[in-house]
């Protein structure tokens, strides 16, 4: 009996969804040292899309969890390396994909926004010196209360 | 034997036993059908419209010819949607390398976005991600024709400081070997759904 249970719990490992390959948990904007960082938004999983050399622009992926008593409001990002950001959201409607502005992303208490492939992203345009095509992006999300949360973001392919 | 143990016991010969009925059900059947993509009753043939591919050469319906192709339409522009189903695609294709070349897929990416790539930037982009990768380019005033034999749709529309971006059908499409689109593969894409739909296309194509 604990033998199948324990096949069962293989075989159900065996089924966990593909993640990212580059899978790193960022934490959140240094928080205070008297304020535990459990306390504060937490961003995970975070990645920039590895793109030809010769692409004007990537896409920023990544998780945020707001495990405050207020919400969040994201407004911006910024990064050291590229001259302007922008959070879009890819929606697809009748297979037709089509890529809007968003100008804020609200993230309700206790909730988790994903920035993900095929919808929400941060846009990386106007590279300052070029697109990485490897190692890790520093970036930064600006929040409405004027707060700004700083992460890095390595370049990568999703596997699969 | 506890009488939990005996169910236990009895329930895994059960499923056993469905599972290796259902096996033996399928191998004796007809050739599996794809599991994925939809196919067209009627297979639409690609119109004679003149295009480059992303080395400068001509591109017609005859370089289609003789090979299976799966083709998407795209624009280097594109940060999210289209390399990521390039990104797919390369995946696809390497989990068919085992295939003899006849039979191993061609990929094209069709510029919806002629404006702003031309074969140099496709050359720069489409093949980054696989080296048999090609992409295609037709002037502005022959997309329309060639979008409505695919079933496919674009559109430009305002969006950040490129000024616009494409909004495009991301399905991809399979064109068969007599240069005729034979099925359509709705989003979301997967390499492993791709790949195992593509071998069964070929195993269809040789029962015949």
């Amino acid at each position: 009996m604990r033998l199948t249970v324990l096949m069962l719990a293989a075989l159900l490992a065996g089924c966990a969804p593909d993640s990212p390959a580059p899978t790193v948990s960022a934490p959140a904007a240094a928080p205070p040292a008297a304020v535990p960082a459990a306390s504060g938004p937490v961003i995970s999983g975070a990645w920039v899309r590895q793109v030809p050399p010769a692409a004007r622009m990537t896409a920023g992926y990544l998780r945020l969890h707001n495990p405050g008593p207020a919400p969040l409001v994201i407004v911006g990002a910024e990064s050291p390396l590229f001259a302007n950001i922008e959070m879009h959201g890819t929606v697809m409607s009748d297979g037709v994909a089509r890529m809007r502005h968003q100008e804020s992303v609200a993230v309700a208490p206790g909730e988790t926004v994903a920035f993900e492939p095929g919808g929400l992203h941060l846009m990386l345009m106007q590279p300052r010196n070029g697109i990485p095509g490897s190692g890790a992006i520093d970036l930064s999300l600006v929040l409405e209360d004027g707060r700004r949360l700083e992460f890095t973001a390595p370049v990568g392919q999703p596997e699969g | 034997m506890s009488r939990t143990a005996f169910i236990a016991a009895a329930i895994v010969l059960a499923v056993s036993a469905a599972v290796a009925g259902a096996w033996f059900a399928a191998r004796i059947g007809a050739p599996d059908m794809p599991e994925h993509a939809r196919v067209l009753s009627a297979p639409r043939p690609i119109p004679q419209v003149p295009g480059l591919d992303h080395l400068g050469s001509p591109f017609g319906p005859a370089d289609f010819e003789g090979r299976w192709t799966i083709a998407f339409f795209g624009f280097t522009y594109c940060p999210d949607i289209c390399p990521a189903t390039l990104q797919v695609m390369a995946t696809a294709r390497r989990l068919l390398d085992d295939l003899p070349e006849r039979d191993r897929p061609q990929v094209v990416m069709i510029s919806v976005d002629p404006g702003r790539d031309s074969p140099e930037r496709l050359a720069e982009y489409v093949p980054f991600f696989h080296p048999e990768f090609r992409g295609l380019r037709v002037d502005a005033q022959y997309l329309p024709e060639l979008t409505r034999a695919f079933g496919a749709a674009y559109a430009y529309s305002p969006l950040g400081d490129n000024a616009y971006t494409v909004d495009h059908t991301a399905s991809l499409f399979l064109v068969d070997r007599q240069a005729r689109v034979a099925a359509v593969f709705p989003t979301p894409h997967t390499a492993e759904g791709i790949a195992a739909d593509l071998r069964r296309f070929i195993t269809l194509e040789n029962s015949r």
